[in-house]
């Protein structure tokens, strides 16, 4: 059971490379989507006993396991996967060499079915790896100096961070760290150890936070996320980038528990480092004229909110922070395929270029209208809650510095406003003298950006629906 | 049974010789005798772990010169010579089915051969040794068998690198006469003896001129391991003909200065003398500067092997890292990470050398559009080079995750400081091994061949040892418990 969601993207993977025929490989790309993703539900409905995969010399096995967790990143995960797909496949045809990536991007989804069904650090470093090294080629597909460049700054960063974070694993190794995940965390009491976990919780938060393009290992975030084709910048950044989180999740709620970690230096420090992400990603998004990069920009911003809620430690925080984690993808990925299919019809790059455009795309135009007020966090939308959340148990727990960080969220909300509003304004209100071509894109493309831009706002509207399970999930954290 | 320890020191060197009296014209003829003589050496060897193993130690005991009472050249299988003899004893075969390709291009193959053969040997002598004279008088015949390998060419570089290769060894060689002199003196035995031969009436007093020696014969072995300041011979060496780069300076020469220094910690002064004393600070220093500089100095190198070299530099002292923590933790640690490195890094080298026989480039630079060219050679390289870089489960991994953790588990800061040069040294070696693979497919640039002169992989001679190293590399990886599990008996005195 436990395999299944690993073993139909291999196995899709597999026949994308080898079929040569556009149609077929096509429906298979579909069929392996749809097998994971039914799979994935199956599994979280009827759970699995864990499995032991490999027992490595020296004290450690991989294993695999469903929780919770797992089940809350799989579902979100295979699902975005899916809908993603039909909009590649116009648009990697444009740009050649399909069976390369859609062989890549099934193979990237096995890596992260792993992760979210990892049992233990060990297993989810394993993944997290793989990830890396299997996402790369979504980045380098247009193979010019630029890619190439991107893809490497990509792999050096996401390496060091995956570093940071196996080094925390070895000083972890020694009081236990490395044995199955477990609600509220497996390290037992350590006395005068202390210092040296928190130590390594801090090294490995600032690890993982690589991924989630946190502050201090941003910098690659920018560079490759716009050089990849746009549905694979839309992955990378809407769900990507939450394999990070996930691995700051486990470690902090899984190994170390939140009990030893409240009130340390490690803590105040990663959240100022968190609230510092969040106000320079918007500041240089606001900055950025080219659309794809001030996306990128965004999402640098806007993962470290979930990031922010998750340092709070608190069960508040953590609920913020999951649903932050929903609303961003949907909403990162539904403005990144806008972002995509504007850019396919017009060959325009820069933000103030896309005049008129709600005229010539309304329907493209709209979903980008419905993400960027998502994520802003204007009600009804998905995001607002996310927000409030965040915002109000910053206000409750942390004296000063929740505040600080309540004005911050707010402070970056208004500049989040400033740097994707103008373009829907531009786009619906042209002015007067301008003379509209319709040029809307297919249906394949349209499908999936109407999708996504109603699960970042029909959960908003019902926001019981998905606060209610995700708050018993925060909940079983503490 | 005495003969299964001493033959596959005699035979080689004896058939290595006759190689030179004979000097066949044929090359069938000279294929066949050398691929019969290493077979035949690899197969006693195997029956001579086969069967210390399974009638206990001494069962295959032997003395070939006895110079006095306490001074014998005799040969000893215990559990780390298993380990060490297997290595070759598996590697030899394969690169010397490469070797007969390669060589092709750079002739006068019968002189290579024969050295080559005698090599075999000299490095079993090394695994075979029963005490420190042993040890050393092997110890200098293999520089000696080799240096004509390292200068095969005898064009002006490789003169140079053997001249160096030469002087460095020599020298290495020097300090470890001095060791002998010291452990005659103050040991209570040559032989190597778990936890140590000291005799500890006669070092009151001694110990901190006893711990200078140590220190002093460490750098002496060190040369051979290319531990940082002694290191620069190696990646000079890599003027030699790829099958030697790949087999004597990845696995069998630089191995057996990295199994030196092991004999010499555990079986020589013993770990009890030396744990927590500011020798094992020194020698602890060395390893963590090496596996950071030799890391650092590959992804600046842009000559395809120079490059493995320097990873070669950096990954040796991860093994020395392992010994020099002196648990019996970070011993079995570093045994696992010198199988693992011998099976990734010959097949690293062998894909480089493919390259350049193929297509003679040597920069990694060179290499864009390659990769769709040479499928067999690159997938190969990527595969070890996955391996070698540390991603779980496959071997680099292991090796890493061991000592790692055993050096944490010092819990000095000398310890902490040795898990944070192997994450730095991880980092770097994504760096200096994934461009290449990176380029070699994806690279728009390539160079456009005609048909009639495109490189192509090249045939079954080189191909199937890649094949069968990379698969060996793997499938290792997947018995790394039960490995592991052997390996500690070398840490419980077996």
């Amino acid at each position: 059971m436990l395999f299944l969601p690993l073993l139909f993207p291999l196995a899709g993977g597999i026949c994308a490379f080898l079929i040569k025929k556009e149609r077929p490989r096509n429906l298979c790309v579909m069929a392996a989507l749809i097998l994971t993703l039914a799979s994935s539900v199956a599994l979280c409905l009827r759970g699995a006993e864990p499995v032991t995969l490999l027992n490595i010399g020296g004290g450690i096995s991989l294993r695999l396991g469903i929780d919770g967790m797992g089940r809350f990143f799989l579902l979100l995960m295979s699902a975005v996967w899916l809908i993603v797909a039909p909009f590649a496949f116009p648009y990697i045809k444009h740009e050649g060499r399909d069976r390369q990536f859609f062989g890549f991007y099934l193979l990237t989804l096995l890596s992260l079915m792993g992760l979210c069904v990892s049992k233990n650090a060990v297993t989810l470093y394993m993944f997290y790896e793989l990830m890396t090294l299997l996402s790369i080629p979504l980045v380098l597909h247009s193979g010019t100096e630029r890619a190439r460049y991107a893809a490497l700054k990509y792999l050096g960063y996401s390496v060091a961070g995956a570093s940071l974070a196996l080094f925390g694993l070895f000083l972890l190794h020694h009081y236990g760290g490395s044995g199955d995940f477990a609600a509220g965390g497996i390290l037992p009491n350590v006395g005068s150890s202390q210092w040296l976990l928190v130590l390594a919780w801090f090294l490995m938060t600032l690890g993982f936070g690589c991924k989630a393009g946190m502050i201090p290992m941003q910098a690659w975030l920018t560079t490759a996320h716009p050089v990849a084709p746009a549905p694979a910048s839309a992955v990378l950044s809407g769900i990507i980038t939450k394999a990070g989180v996930l691995g700051i999740i486990r470690t902090t709620y899984f190994v170390f528990g939140p009990d030893i970690l409240v009130g340390t230096w490690a803590q105040k420090t990663l959240m100022i480092l968190a609230l510092l992400t969040v106000l320079s990603g918007s500041m240089l998004a606001y900055k950025e004229k080219h659309l794809k990069k001030r996306l990128a920009y965004s999402t640098v911003s806007q993962v470290s909110y979930a990031l922010f809620g998750l340092l709070l430690l608190t069960p508040t925080g953590a609920l913020g922070a999951l649903l932050q984690v929903f609303f961003h993808a949907a909403a990162k990925d539904v403005l990144f395929l806008a972002a995509g299919a504007m850019i396919y019809r017009t060959g325009r790059e820069y933000a103030d270029q896309y005049r008129g455009i709600g005229r010539e795309m309304p329907v493209t135009l709209w979903c980008f209208a419905i993400g960027a007020l998502s994520l802003i966090g204007i009600p009804p939308t998905g995001g607002y809650f996310s927000k409030w959340y965040l915002a109000t148990s910053a206000i409750e727990y942390y004296g000063a510095l929740g505040v600080v960080g309540a004005a911050v969220l707010l402070l970056s909300a208004l500049l989040t406003a400033g740097y994707l509003l103008p373009i829907v304004a531009r786009g619906f209100f042209p002015g007067r003298d301008y003379i509209p071509e319709r040029r809307e894109v297919g249906a394949s493309m349209l499908v999936p950006m109407i999708l996504l831009a109603l699960s970042a706002l029909i959960p908003g509207l019902f926001s019981g629906l998905l606060a209610m399970p995700l708050s018993l999930l925060s909940a079983s954290l503490f | 049974m005495f003969l299964l320890s001493c033959l596959p020191i005699l035979l080689p060197v004896l058939a290595g010789a006759f190689l030179f009296l004979w000097n066949p014209e044929s090359r069938r003829a000279r294929e066949i005798y050398v691929m019969a003589s290493a077979l035949l050496t690899t197969s006693i060897i195997l029956a001579a772990i086969l069967t210390t193993y399974t009638q206990g130690h001494d069962a295959t005991d032997c003395t070939l010169v006895r110079f006095s009472s306490g001074m014998t050249l005799s040969l000893h299988i215990d559990r780390a010579s298993m380990i060490f003899g297997m290595i070759i004893a598996v590697l030899w075969p394969i690169t010397t089915a490469y070797a007969f390709e390669y060589m092709k291009h750079e002739g006068k193959e019968n002189k290579f051969f024969g050295f080559f053969l005698m090599s075999y040997g000299v490095v079993c002598g090394i695994a075979f040794a029963e005490d420190f004279l042993t040890l050393y008088i092997f110890y200098e015949m293999l520089t000696l068998s080799t240096l004509p390998l390292v200068m095969h060419s005898l064009d002006q570089k490789a003169r140079y690198a053997g001249r160096k290769y030469f002087i460095y060894s020599f020298s290495g060689a020097a300090a470890v006469f001095i060791l002998l002199i010291f452990l005659m003196q103050y040991g209570t035995t040559l032989n190597f003896t778990y936890g140590g031969v000291l005799d500890l009436k006669k070092i009151v007093g001694e110990e901190s001129i006893l711990r200078a020696v140590f220190v002093l014969s460490f750098f002496g072995f060190g040369v051979k391991a290319a531990v940082f300041p002694v290191h620069s011979w190696l990646p000079d060496a890599s003027v030699a003909p790829t099958p030697v780069t790949a087999l004597l300076h990845a696995v069998a020469v630089v191995k057996s200065g990295v199994f030196a220094i092991m004999r010499l910690i555990y079986f020589g002064f013993g770990t009890e003398f030396l744990y927590g004393t500011s020798a094992q600070t020194v020698v602890m220093a060395a390893a963590i500067v090496t596996i950071v500089f030799g890391s650092a100095r590959a992804v600046r190198a842009q000559h395809f092997k120079r490059r493995l070299a320097y990873s070669t530099i950096s990954n040796l002292s991860y093994i020395v890292l392992g010994f020099t923590l002196m648990t019996p933790a970070g011993l079995t640690a570093g045994l696992v990470h010198m199988v693992f490195h011998a099976v990734l890094k010959i097949t690293l080298f062998f894909c480089a050398g493919a390259v350049m026989y193929k297509t003679g480039r040597e920069y990694v630079y060179e290499m864009p559009g390659l990769a769709r060219k040479m499928p067999i050679v690159f997938a190969t390289y990527t595969v070890s080079a996955l391996g070698l870089l540390g991603l779980p489960p496959l071997g680099g991994f292991v090796g890493k995750w061991n000592i790692a953790t055993a050096s944490v588990a010092l819990g000095t800061p000398m310890g902490y400081a040795g898990a944070a040069a192997l994450i730095v040294s991880a980092v770097l070696t994504v760096l200096y091994l994934l461009p290449v693979t990176v380029d070699s497919i994806w690279s728009r640039d390539t160079l456009v061949y005609d048909d009639a002169h495109a490189p192509k992989d090249p045939n079954a001679y080189m191909c199937v040892p890649l094949l069968l190293l990379t698969a060996g590399g793997v499938a290792l990886a997947f018995v790394s418990q039960p490995l592991m599990a052997l390996l500690s008996g070398v840490a419980a005195g077996m």
